[in-house]
């Protein structure tokens, strides 16, 4: 169960570069258990990076980071945190029950048949079970991305741009899912729509730097008279550029 | 119009530094060669049967897994501007040549330490680059054939070939068995048959070979594997035990694959044994013996040492997947159990075969106890270093979409087959003495238990292979 208002994502002071590029700069934000977040910012800002430190891929280079308390990389963060990526490809030599099984066995899912038949009726993936992910559309190898990022009941769950490939019926169904779990969830998205029917706040980054943080509520109130919410979020990113 | 498309196809495939070193072994070859002319001897066994042999090799590794080397971006750009059909199809086929047929162009002064006269050497030269250019053109003709067919016409091209090591002068290896003419002609006119339908291939890639890479059409597993009930270890181990997974990458002897496909490990020891068992019999027990043993004890591991290298080092993270099992559980623990367990799969290889040696080292035969220590201990150590080395390096690409070229071919996966030069010395030091094999598979095999003990090093590689975008 979550604790409300205790912190399950605490970032302090993060820097991390690549080679010259500095992609995160003196970043620092918390999240506190049960609430969601959209993580926005403009191509390169250093959302991905951002997701790729929470979930313990990469190290930062200066700076703490802690999930519910524990290091990134510690086995009690992983055993909590679900991760999408952008773009995400699961092992293609397996079909889609085979990297189901697979991943659920890693983490340790008790019932792994169970949990991998919720998934499949779930996310309409029953018909393509066996079939080998190497062939998948690319709509239909996002829903197996998000089934494996979300088999362990995750109560951390980081997600980049979840909705990409997916039919309308689809994301809606997604769109139901994520709602319904019991978890805190950071969402990094290009599009307004799905931060706002997804989370309830914001955590603005623009090359490297958090420029803006609050409740969706405040970015509307800053929106001039007919201006949408995406003009808001847009001014935001370029004052702070 | 041509030389700028040649000069765009070539650089978005290769970086500069990769093909200035390639320019440059070229040279060095050409140069090496003119200056021991005259100093080479004629046709002889021992010289035709390693040409013959590593012509057979490369004919057909190219027809068996050849590929095309396309990125994404051609099929979303490149193969949908309006282009000379002609001028495309020349321009994918010189990418295709530097990628795989120059394979055979690097053994220019070793091919042609056969010519002893200045004629021989310059009909030789033709024949070589004809070959480079048949072997292209084989990778290109292998998209658009049945896997049954590629086998059978392997099979057919291979004992075609190897009929010139009997005398057969009608053969388009036989230039180096001593019928240049004869040989050279033969060439000449397979090429005349295989590089125009390449190069058709190649003109109309949107609607042959690269439709049938990307058709969206699900083909199902017959037989797949289940992992209910089975802890995260066990997992591991019994998806690398199940399956040997061959994951192909550029330049793989001439192969320009990007594939990730799976074989039972039953059908691999099936295959490996019955091979095993021929050379036993050929290279033990029969009247071929004498002839067989010396040469292939010591071939053979090489052999088996850089497919069990090729296979552990490229193979074992071209397919992996961090976001799913780097944030499961502990990477290094992960990757600990998945090099033991791909280390002990490639064993299905070369196992047989080192059964086979022991069986030859208690018949007296020279160097088979060596050979049987190199493939157990030496090779299996050794591609645990070189996964090592290649993935600190960075050398390594994902294969994220079937068919494609992840990125850039550059300098740093060129390199990574150094590991694999250091290896074939060590294996035939082996060879060479009883008491080093013993010594070099003790160091290596130290080296690689002290190496998959570290945790620091494996979450270091982890890091290394997230920061180049393997995700």
């Amino acid at each position: 169960m979550i604790s409300l208002g205790q912190a399950c994502i605490e970032v302090q002071f993060v820097t991390k570069s690549y080679g010259k590029t500095v992609a995160l700069d003196d970043v620092s934000f918390t999240i506190p258990c049960g609430e969601r977040f959209a993580l926005l910012g403009p191509n390169g800002a250093g959302k991905s990076t951002t997701l790729k430190l929470l979930v313990g891929l990469l190290k930062p280079d200066t700076g703490t980071i802690r999930i519910n308390g524990y290091e990134p990389f510690s086995s009690e963060a992983k055993s909590i945190l679900g991760y999408l990526p952008e773009d995400a490809t699961p092992y293609r030599t397996l079909s889609v029950r085979e990297n189901l099984e697979y991943i659920a066995a890693l983490r340790g899912v008790k019932n792994v048949r169970e949990a991998t038949d919720k998934f499949l009726d779930e996310l309409s993936l029953r018909e393509y079970e066996r079939a080998k992910v190497g062939k998948l559309s690319r709509g239909n190898m996002q829903k197996l991305a998000i089934a494996l990022a979300l088999i362990h009941k995750p109560r951390i769950v980081l997600l980049d741009e979840p909705l990409n490939y997916l039919d309308i019926p689809t994301q809606e169904r997604v769109f139901k899912m994520l709602k319904s779990l019991d978890s805190t969830q950071i969402v990094s998205t290009h599009i307004m729509s799905i931060a706002t029917r997804l989370t309830e706040k914001v955590i603005m980054i623009s090359r490297g730097k958090v420029v803006w943080n609050g409740t969706i509520d405040t970015l509307k109130g800053l929106e001039q008279g007919d201006e949408p919410i995406e003009s808001v979020v847009s001014r935001l990113m370029t004052n702070a550029g | 119009m041509l030389a700028k498309l040649v000069k765009f196809v070539l650089l978005t495939r290769f970086s500069k530094p990769l093909l200035g070193l390639v320019t440059f072994f070229l040279i060095y070859d050409i140069v090496i060669r003119a200056v021991t002319t005259g100093n080479s001897p004629e046709f002889s066994g021992g010289f035709s049967y390693y040409a013959v042999g590593a012509s057979i090799f490369f004919i057909t590794v190219s027809l068996l897994f050849g590929g095309l080397f396309v990125l994404k971006s051609d099929r979303d750009y490149l193969l949908t501007l309006p282009l000379r059909r002609r001028e495309l199809s020349l321009s994918l086929f010189t990418a295709q040549f530097v990628g795989s047929g120059i394979t055979i162009l690097f053994l220019f002064g070793f091919y042609l330490a056969g010519a002893g006269t200045l004629q021989d050497t310059i009909v030789l030269s033709a024949d070589l680059a004809i070959l480079a250019a048949v072997v292209t053109a084989l990778g290109v003709v292998s998209n658009i054939l049945e896997t049954w067919l590629r086998a059978g016409l392997a099979i057919l091209l291979g004992v075609w070939c190897l009929s010139s090591v009997l005398g057969n002068p009608f053969t388009p290896v036989s230039p180096f068995t001593g019928h240049l003419l004869y040989g050279s002609i033969v060439l000449f006119g397979f090429s005349l048959v295989v590089v125009p339908v390449a190069l058709r291939e190649l003109a109309y890639l949107e609607l042959g070979s690269m439709r049938s890479l990307l058709r969206a059409t699900s083909s199902e597993y017959k037989r797949t594997m289940s992992f209910a009930g089975k802890s995260p270890v066990r997992a591991i181990y019994s998806y690398h035990l199940s399956f040997l997974e061959l994951v192909g990458r550029v330049n793989l002897a001439g192969s320009t694959s990007y594939r990730a496909t799976r074989v039972k490990m039953s059908t691999v020891l099936i295959v490996s044994g019955a091979l095993a068992t021929v050379y036993l019999v050929l290279a033990g027990l029969s009247q071929f013996a004498d002839l067989l043993t010396r040469p292939v004890v010591i071939v053979l591991p090489v052999l088996m040492g850089i497919i069990t290298l090729v296979l552990m080092s490229q193979g074992t993270f071209s397919n992996e997947r961090g976001w799913l099992a780097f944030t499961a559980m502990d990477p290094a623990v992960y990757l600990r159990h998945l090099l033991l367990s791909r280390a002990v799969s490639t064993l299905a290889i070369t196992g047989p075969f080192a059964g086979a040696f022991i069986v030859l080292a208690l018949r007296r035969v020279p160097a088979a106890a060596n050979s049987s220590i190199v493939l157990l201990v030496t090779v299996t150590s050794a591609s645990i270093l070189a996964t090592y080395v290649i993935a600190r390096l960075g050398a390594v690409q994902q294969v994220k979409e079937e068919g494609m070229m992840p990125g850039q071919f550059d300098l740093k996966q060129f390199l990574a087959i150094i590991p694999t030069y250091i290896v074939i010395i060590l294996i035939v030091v082996s060879e060479i003495s009883f008491v080093a094999s013993i010594i070099i598979a003790g160091v290596l095999g130290i080296l690689s238990l002290l190496m998959m003990l570290s945790k620091s090093v494996w979450r270091g590689i982890a890091y290394r292979l997230t920061e180049r975008g393997f995700i």
